[in-house]
């Protein structure tokens, strides 16, 4: 009976995928076959779709988690993947460790985010519900289309394997387990603004009764792929063993391009919000950025492009999801075409020098970055198609992007000093003078530090202080008219500044936090030292400022591998070092582990590599600042945390602006 | 002459000690450093991505020692690279060459930003339709409400 | 957005689309050859048997310089090609070998196993003449015309098709 169970649980899982694309093949149609039929039930009735098709869902991926944590080899996804010296946690994130089961899980987040819109939705837009449904439901139909007939996790190897091939030792590790879903979580989020946006141009839905319904679901997509490609990146960073953490790879680039729309749109988003203007912006850039995130699963899975992070090619499913991902774009874009003049009612511009006209710039800076990317990602392809072939690299991404990237820090300290409507430039002036000069002193200041440095660390420097700076200034000057107006001292009126205005505040934390990061990037950027060098027992180097001693090596075995660890002191210091080899024997491909030391101030960073007459090869970097990289992410996160907070108090009606007194929160 | 000999020869014999015993100050070989700026610019042709600095592939390595051994040559940095040009074409390259079709990747993105900032003020400028008529046109009433609406906007400030 | 832009947005997604499927029957690993069209390199080494040999057009007929390797999969698969195309195109051609990063016993063993079709074969250890002749994975094969000039190279297995297409452009 128990041979029994296990042997057909998996099927079960099976069974139960199958039921759910059969659903929500019915949750797609309901919108229209309730029209047919004149049954306003059946509408309804998609919401129920929606919640039986989670639990479905659920049923599919528990035992599919199931299958790893026992060791079913007679499942090939679990045989691939997987192995009995696998630790737990791994043997559970082993489900999105490969190409079927990640793409499982992909779709299973939507079932569920699509149940929690519906919950949602039942209270606050009953009527459109059943199309947006039906908007989710096509895109989840997509995705089990291929799970089930082209890349299926539940596929059986019968006999079972004996032993399993392991998971890629790349991917036994904490940052990895998570990269995944929190890129999903923000991928599948972005899918709500897109069903928003569709279902407001099928059904003729004015944009300002739901723009502010999915500031919290695009925060929310934003901050998941934010933390998602920090992870991405952090892991990178100390996992691979070069120092760096980004590399414009195709697939790094993949999850960069709807970031970067993602940004744009939720400062757009504040601009609808606030002055309802930049509608079709908006529906643009909802649509555009849940395109960027199919576009990305196309490229990760087709092996179309060559990279580093692809998974195992296959062109028959790069053909489906190319298709599928048409079928998409033809028919958003095609409604936005159609349609996309929904309302006719919006504000309009009353003056080119105004915050509105900078959150245009701020929209044409994202979409030219993103467009870039996407179009230099892409050129290879395109030459090749000619004949011609070239590669299109870091040294391309760093001289392009970063400059651009150097413009929206500068919209960043303009644009929140800079007033709704119509600016005073005198008075734009008197506020922004003094971060102006202390901008430049910056500058000077790094140039007389270092003037060999690259331009960018000059610029850079001095676009923060300035930017910095104006936030000071902006918030000492809010704090004194608010001590003013409610007689506090200047201390409380901070603090009650702060709490009261979280969406403000929240949204300057996360300025800042990218301030931080900023800085983190130019440090490590441009100031890291590095050498290769062959050292015996005892040999000691220097290198920015650090003394490094080679100590020999240890050798052990752990777990599912082999180890052999250097050890390296910081000579004066007991801080130890410890850069290891790792040979996993089922997989065979040995992996190298750094070893790093971290302050605030800078990383020490060794890798240990081969054996060259006697001597190890010594790989050492000295990284200055770069953990201010991984703070500035945990800013952001606390900066959303804090902005999302505002819903404890009691909920403000929103004006637009025009009639309010140009102070709505 | 016997004395100066011996003396020559245990110093010498000290000194080789002493560097054993005392563990050598290593540094990083300015050949190998000259490699490695070289091999940072060009692409390992059998990886997906990578460039030859980093790839511990077989391909990359060999590139490596060529790279070595033509600096011991004497050559530099614009020859070798171009030795490899000629050899594996402008993919080769990290970064596509700043001519024919490299440059217009190169050139596309400040056409593009230039293109789109001008688009976009233009589109903007013609949206500025909507005018509110005179300010001696309007009623009494409606003159007192934008005075007031205006100080008490002058008097707060603007926040966010 | 005025309804111009849609003109330059849907062109634009055209292309995306037909660059994308393009890129699906892509090898994206493919590298065209700028050898194509230059003089061979003259290269000396020695041969599996270790004589000297020099590399470059022999005995004044077209040349093919095929790269193998024992370590090579694909090699394999290709290997009847070279051992029909030696017997059908016999002395009009000449058919040599680059035996890229291979020790000596395995390429011998490799050869007496399955049939050498070649005059000899240059034992490039090191890979350094592979390097020179931009060679970056096997099997690669040189198709040299008379005069010394490269006229193709192929970075696949041989089929008998390519070998026939090769040696035509060789003899033109």
């Amino acid at each position: 009976m128990q041979g029994f169970v296990s042997n057909y649980l998996i099927e079960f899982g099976h069974l139960a995928t199958f039921t759910a694309f059969i659903l929500t093949l019915f949750q797609l149609s309901a919108p229209w076959l309730a029209g047919r039929m004149q049954s306003p039930a059946l509408a309804r009735s998609g919401v129920m779709a929606s919640y039986i098709v989670l639990i479905l869902m659920t049923i599919g991926g528990a035992t599919l988690i199931h299958a790893f944590v026992t060791g079913d080899f007679t499942v090939k996804y679990v045989a691939a993947h997987s192995n009995t010296e696998l630790p737990l946690l791994y043997k559970i994130t082993a489900l999105w460790g490969g190409h079927e089961g990640s793409l499982f899980f992909w779709a299973w987040i939507l079932s569920a985010f699509t149940t929690i819109l519906a919950i949602q939705g039942k209270r606050l837009f009953p009527l459109r519900l059943p199309v947006m449904l039906s908007v989710q439901a096509g895109l989840l139909l997509g995705f089990l289309g291929l799970i089930l007939f082209l890349s299926n996790p539940f596929e059986r190897l019968l006999p079972g394997a004996v032993a399993g091939q392991d998971l890629n030792p790349l991917l036994q590790d904490p940052g990895m387990a998570f990269h995944p879903p929190m890129l999903y979580f923000g991928y599948v989020g972005f899918s709500i603004p897109f069903a928003f946006a569709m279902t407001a141009m099928l059904t003729r839905w004015e944009t300002t009764l739901w723009i502010g319904l999915i500031r919290r679901w695009t925060l929310f997509a934003w901050t998941m792929l934010t933390i998602g490609i920090m992870l991405g990146g952090w892991w990178a960073y100390y996992e691979l063993g070069w120092g760096g953490y980004w590399a414009w790879d195709p697939v790094e680039n993949a999850s960069f391009m709807p970031w970067l729309l993602g940004t744009a749109l939720v400062h757009s988003i504040t601009v609808q919000e606030n002055r309802r203007m930049l509608r079709s912006w908006n529906l643009f850039l909802a649509i555009s950025t849940f395109s960027l995130s199919l576009l990305g699963t196309f490229l990760v899975r087709s092996g179309v492009l060559s990279s580093v992070h692809a998974f195992a090619v296959d062109p028959g499913r790069g053909v489906y999801i190319l298709l599928f991902m048409v079928t998409v774009l033809v028919i958003a874009f095609g409604l936005f075409l159609a349609k996309g003049r929904v309302d006719s009612e919006q504000e309009a511009m009353t003056s080119m020098a105004s915050r509105e006209m900078l959150f245009v710039f701020n929209n044409v800076l994202f979409s030219v970055l993103c467009l870039s990317v996407l179009i230099a990602t892409l050129y290879p392809l395109a030459l090749d198609a000619i004949g011609q072939k070239i590669t299109i690299g870091v040294p391309y991404f760093n001289s392009v992007m970063i400059p651009l990237f150097f413009l929206v820090i500068l919209l960043m300290g303009i644009a929140p000093a800079t007033p709704w409507r119509q600016v005073n430039l005198a008075r734009l002036w008197s506020r922004l003078w003094l971060p102006t000069v202390l901008g430049f002193t910056a500058l000077i200041a790094m140039f007389v530090w270092d003037s060999q440095a690259h331009w960018f660390a000059f610029v850079g420097t001095g676009l923060v202080a300035f930017v910095l700076f104006a936030m000071l200034i902006d918030f000492i000057r809010n704090a004194r008219r608010r001590a003013k107006q409610q007689n506090e001292n200047i201390f409380n009126a901070w603090i009650q500044l702060v709490k009261r205005n979280r969406r403000y505040y929240g949204g300057m934390f996360v300025h800042f936090g990218i301030l931080v990061i900023a800085i983190g990037m130019i440090g490590s950027g441009l100031f890291r030292s590095e050498q290769v060098v062959l050292m015996a027992k005892g040999d000691v180097i220097e290198i920015g400022g650090e003394k490094l001693r080679f100590d020999g090596v240890k050798q052990f075995r752990k777990d599912n591998y082999f180890a052999l660890q250097g050890q390296f002191a910081l000579v004066g210091t007991d801080i130890v070092i410890q850069p290891e080899r790792r040979k996993y024997p089922v997989q065979e491909a040995p992996t190298t582990e750094s070893g790093i030391h971290s302050t605030w101030a800078r990383d020490v960073y060794v890798v240990i590599g081969e054996v060259v007459n006697g001597r190890y090869s010594v790989h050492a970097y000295v990284n200055p600042l770069v953990e201010w990289i991984w703070y500035g992410g945990f800013i952001i996160v606390f900066g959303i945390g804090w902005s999302f907070s505002q819903r404890l108090r009691e909920k403000r009606v929103r004006i637009p602006a025009s009639v309010s007194q140009g102070n709505a929160v | 002459m016997n004395n100066n000999i011996k003396n020559i020869l245990t110093s010498i014999l000290l000194l080789s000690i002493s560097s054993l015993v005392f563990s050598a100050g290593v540094n990083e070989d300015p050949l190998e450093r000259r490699m490695l700026d070289i091999a940072a610019k060009l692409r390992c042709t059998v990886c997906q991505n990578q460039p030859v600095a980093e790839s511990n592939s077989g391909l990359a390595r060999d590139m490596r020692a060529v790279i070595k051994e033509k600096l011991e040559e004497g050559k530099d940095e614009k020859e070798i690279i171009q030795f490899f040009v000629d050899r594996y074409g402008d993919y080769v390259l990290l970064a596509p060459p700043k001519s024919g079709n490299g440059l217009i990747i190169w050139l596309l993105p400040p056409i593009l930003l230039l293109f789109a900032f001008i688009s976009a003020i233009m589109i903007m400028k013609s949206r500025s339709g909507k005018v509110t008529p005179p300010l001696s046109q309007l009623s009494k009433e409606d003159q007192e409400r934008i005075r007031r609406a205006r100080n008490e906007s002058n008097k707060l400030g603007e926040d966010e | 957005m005025t309804r111009n832009i849609w003109w330059v947005i849907i062109p634009a997604l055209i292309l995306l689309v037909g660059l994308l499927g393009y890129g699906l029957t892509s090898n994206p690993k493919h590298i065209p050859s700028p050898l194509i069209g230059k003089a061979f390199p003259t290269l000396q080494g020695k041969d599996l048997n270790g004589v000297d040999v020099t590399l470059g057009v022999i005995d004044g007929k077209p040349t093919i310089v095929n790269v193998w390797a024992s370590w090579c999969g694909a090699c394999r698969a290709e290997h009847n090609v070279l051992l029909r195309g030696a017997r059908r195109y016999g002395d009009s051609i000449s058919l040599v070998a680059i035996n890229y990063k291979d020790e000596l016993p395995n390429a011998r063993r490799w050869l007496s196993r399955l049939g050498d079709p070649y005059q000899w074969s240059f034992h490039d250890l090191s890979g350094r003449a592979g390097l020179e002749l931009g060679v970056y994975g096997v099997p690669e094969t040189f198709f040299v015309n008379k005069q010394g000039i490269i006229v193709e190279k192929i970075s696949a297995p041989l089929t008998d098709e390519m070998l026939d297409d090769g040696i035509a452009l060789m003899t033109k």
